[in-house]
């Protein structure tokens, strides 16, 4: 009996300890006791909750990737999208293979991943003369549809590489410059929400766009990650993975 | 023993299998991200192999020896043939296939996301589904131990139980339970966003669940080697064991204390509030309390032996003990590496301590040296002590069994002290290369090109183990006598009726997890924040 009055006083004293001592001794206790008690229990009150303290100005994009995004993001539909794409076709081709170097191709890539650039565009987030008027009067539906209709497209050919090993800068990065390797979120060894497949873009497009993550100009990656990697490399570097993943001439 | 002996042969037999090939890619891995060889161009097979070597040595391998020495025990200490044993044939095929459907899904590489699954990574749904079916195999071996004991209770009232059954069935009780939290993590949270039916994942509830299973699945894995450290080491040792009560309340304190600690690996997360992970650290230091009434009656033991060998004086009684004989010789190597690696377990538990080497090699070197060291070595001197009585031949070379032995103790010591060493100095864990021209890292270095080397002495060292069990079982055929289990100097004094059976113990273990983990999980209910969306690790998304 005594044994378990012993264990029992122990629990009580933990919990004292725990739940009321402690938390009342910290440093950054904001209110009373009973505000304390619900902070080591895990109860934040309203106050206490950590907001983005970003003015909207400041954030890299307005797309969050919550499971609300993911669902509009893949609700699109490809037949829809077909009766708005023909004002894309222009520049990016009738199946996403556009016929210029300076636009990208879109057949093949994710949905995901054409719902942020679109939306990008229409929030002026990411700039672009041609885009941001064409995106301003898309519906979230019609920015879901037209992703459904270029990611049903089948993928441009991966050009060549016949005994070339991949650059280390693609399969390892460069940790000493904090560079990640690109294959950890562009494929194959890892798949970033929103980060597309590279390889059988165009070489032009991929070059104009690190260059411009790197002074700046595009500044619409969630966590700045392409910004910083994009600054960390230099021009011949730059220049050479576009070369690595870019479409062959 | 009284039939039984295929079965017990096919589980040790699928388990050492899988170990083997396990341990054939634990050194490849340790290899591959040293400085002896370049780095890894994809550094996903490298992801895969620790995913293949995880979920074998974790899930399969321990819990088919759990399974395998539980029926055996069964058999021999209540000396009748194991009731329900095609029910036990089910178990070992629900394992085999389960195992079987894991690792291919693993193979195929779709399925790297590491043994502890960590969500929001979702893989392949069969790697997932084999995982429940080995588990709900083993659940078949913890149903068929628990209605064992009860028959034969029921049947030889006022009888003890023997105290290798109780530690066996007290093992069985705790599996089931906390097995519950990572069953219930895969069913509904991480299989629906595998198979696409949902777009998230709750990444703070996943973890809580996982953390239920997570720290009892390593008692589930150690009370093997208790219950030979009690029953088996004494009379091998030529001795008593000193108590059998002590024996019985360690059993149960592993019963209590096991599950209500798990978030002492949550210290870093941040949705769990800092009170529970006080109320678990405390807890988890309870578990300092069965684990020395073992170092305290086991060192007993083993003293009683060696003064009945003629040893003297203070210390004289160790060294008239015969280390020759294998289960000897591997109890007295677990306890040094159980000791290393328990001191380093209380910094673990230790809420403060925990943020210098917190998700560092310091951890992958820790539960190496506990589980793969200390327990794993006395699964080898199980398998020895077993297999004369499960095969009708001797074991052939004690000596070589002996050797295998100190090999595996010393690679294991050349693995995990510079693993330690390299995560105080802020060393990452689960990285698949590291750049080792770094001037910052040259000096982890070389304690990572040590440790590559002890990772092939284990790899000699578990070949041994199955070169020594073939040729044994090639060998020739004798009259082997019946397994017998330790006798205990108290035998003769009456038992509180709270230690001939789990009952009671088993209710205080649901109830601690409640009052501990009741909240953690409901709070996911009303508090939303946690839910992200689902990252496939699938090749070809």
């Amino acid at each position: 009996m005594t044994g378990w009055l012993a264990a029992a006083a122990v629990v009580v004293a933990t919990f004292l300890v725990g739940f009321v001592w402690l938390p009342a001794l910290q440093d950054n206790a904001q209110g009373g006791l009973w505000d304390a008690i619900c902070r080591a229990v895990g109860i934040s009150p309203p106050a206490g909750l950590v907001r983005a303290t970003l003015a909207p100005a400041q954030s890299p994009t307005g797309v969050v990737w919550s499971s609300a995004t993911l669902r509009l993001a893949r609700s699109g539909d490809a037949q829809r999208g077909s009766a708005l794409a023909a004002v894309c076709a222009g520049c990016h081709g009738a199946k996403g293979i556009s016929a210029t170097d300076a636009f990208p191709n879109l057949a093949g890539t994710p949905v995901e991943v054409l719902y942020k650039q679109l939306d990008d565009y229409r929030s002026g987030k990411r700039k672009s003369p041609i885009m941001q008027p064409l995106t301003a009067n898309l519906t979230d539906q019609n920015i879901a549809d037209l992703a459904a209709h270029f990611s049903a497209f089948p993928a441009p050919a991966v050009p060549s590489r016949a005994g070339a090993a991949a650059p280390a800068l693609v399969t390892v990065g460069s940790p000493l410059r904090s560079i990640a390797p690109c294959a950890a979120c562009h494929g194959p060894l890892g798949h970033k929400l929103g980060a597309p497949p590279l390889a059988g873009q165009k070489r032009a497009y991929l070059k104009t766009e690190l260059d411009a993550f790197a002074t700046g100009a595009r500044a619409n990656d969630i966590n700045e990650q392409m910004r910083e990697v994009a600054r960390a490399l230099t021009a011949s570097e730059r220049d050479a993975l576009a070369g690595w993943y870019g479409e062959r001439p | 023993m009284p039939g039984s002996s295929r079965l017990v042969l096919a589980h040790f037999w699928l388990a050492f299998a899988a170990f083997a090939g396990s341990i054939v890619l634990g050194a490849w891995q340790m290899w591959v991200r040293s400085p002896l060889h370049p780095w890894l161009t994809d550094a996903e097979l490298y992801y895969r192999s620790v995913t293949a070597h995880g979920t074998t040595l974790a899930y399969v391998f321990p819990t088919l020896i759990a399974m395998g020495f539980g029926y055996a025990v069964c058999a021999s200490a209540l000396d009748r043939p194991l009731r329900g044993e095609r029910l036990a044939w089910a178990g070992f095929a629900l394992v085999l296939a389960g195992a079987a459907m894991s690792l291919l899904a693993v193979a195929g590489g779709n399925s790297s996301v590491l043994y502890t699954f960590y969500p929001p990574l979702t893989a392949s749904p069969f790697y997932y589904l084999g995982i429940v079916l080995v588990v709900v195999g083993s659940w078949f071996w913890a149903g068929l131990m628990i209605y064992n004991m009860r028959i034969w209770k029921r049947e030889h009232p006022g009888e003890r139980v023997p105290l290798a059954v109780f530690g066996t069935v007290a093992n069985a009780l705790l599996w089931v339970w906390t097995s519950v939290g990572a069953a219930l993590e895969i069913l509904f949270l991480i299989l629906p966003a595998a198979l696409g039916w949902t777009s998230g994942v709750d990444a703070g509830l996943s973890r809580t669940l996982f953390s239920w299973t997570l720290h009892a699945i390593v008692y589930f894995w150690l009370l093997p080697a208790y219950v030979a450290f009690y029953a088996l080491v004494p009379r091998a040792a030529g001795g008593r064991l000193y108590s059998d009560r002590m024996a019985r309340v360690v059993f149960v304190l592993f019963l209590v204390l096991a599950m209500p600690i798990g978030i002492h690996h949550l210290f870093a997360d941040p949705h769990i509030g800092e009170g529970f992970k006080f109320l678990h650290t405390v807890f988890t230091a309870g578990v300092v309390i069965p684990t020395l009434l073992t170092v305290f009656t086991l060192t007993a033991s083993l003293e009683i032996a060696g003064r009945l060998r003629g040893g003297q004086g203070l210390l004289g009684w160790i060294a008239a003990l015969p280390w020759d004989r294998p289960i000897v010789l591997a109890t007295g190597l677990s306890l040094v590496m159980l000791g290393l690696g328990g001191a380093g377990g209380l910094i673990n538990m230790s809420y403060t301590l925990n943020s210098t080497i917190h998700n560092t090699q310091w951890v992958t070197g820790h539960f190496h040296l506990i589980f793969g060291g200390a327990v794993v070595i006395m699964y080898f001197a199980i398998a020895y002590e077993l297999w004369p009585h499960l095969t009708g031949h001797p074991l052939r070379s004690a000596r070589l069994a002996c050797w295998q032995l100190w090999l595996w103790f010393v690679g294991m010591l050349v693995v995990t002290l510079p693993w330690h060493a390299v995560g105080l100095m802020g060393q990452p864990r689960r990285m698949a290369y590291y750049d080792w021209s770094d001037p910052a890292l040259a000096a982890q270095g070389h304690l990572v090109s040590a440790s590559a080397v002890g990772g092939f002495i284990l790899l000699v060292s578990a070949v041994l183990l199955i070169v020594i069990l073939l040729r044994s079982q090639g060998g020739p055929r004798v009259q082997v006598d019946a397994l017998t289990y330790a006798r205990a100097l108290d035998d003769g004094s009456p038992l509180p009726r709270a230690l001939n059976g789990l009952a009671v113990w088993a209710g205080l273990m649901i109830a601690l997890t409640v009052v501990n983990y009741g909240y953690p999980i409901a709070q996911s209910f009303f508090l939303q924040h946690n839910k992200v969306p689902a990252q496939s690790v699938l090749r070809a998304p």
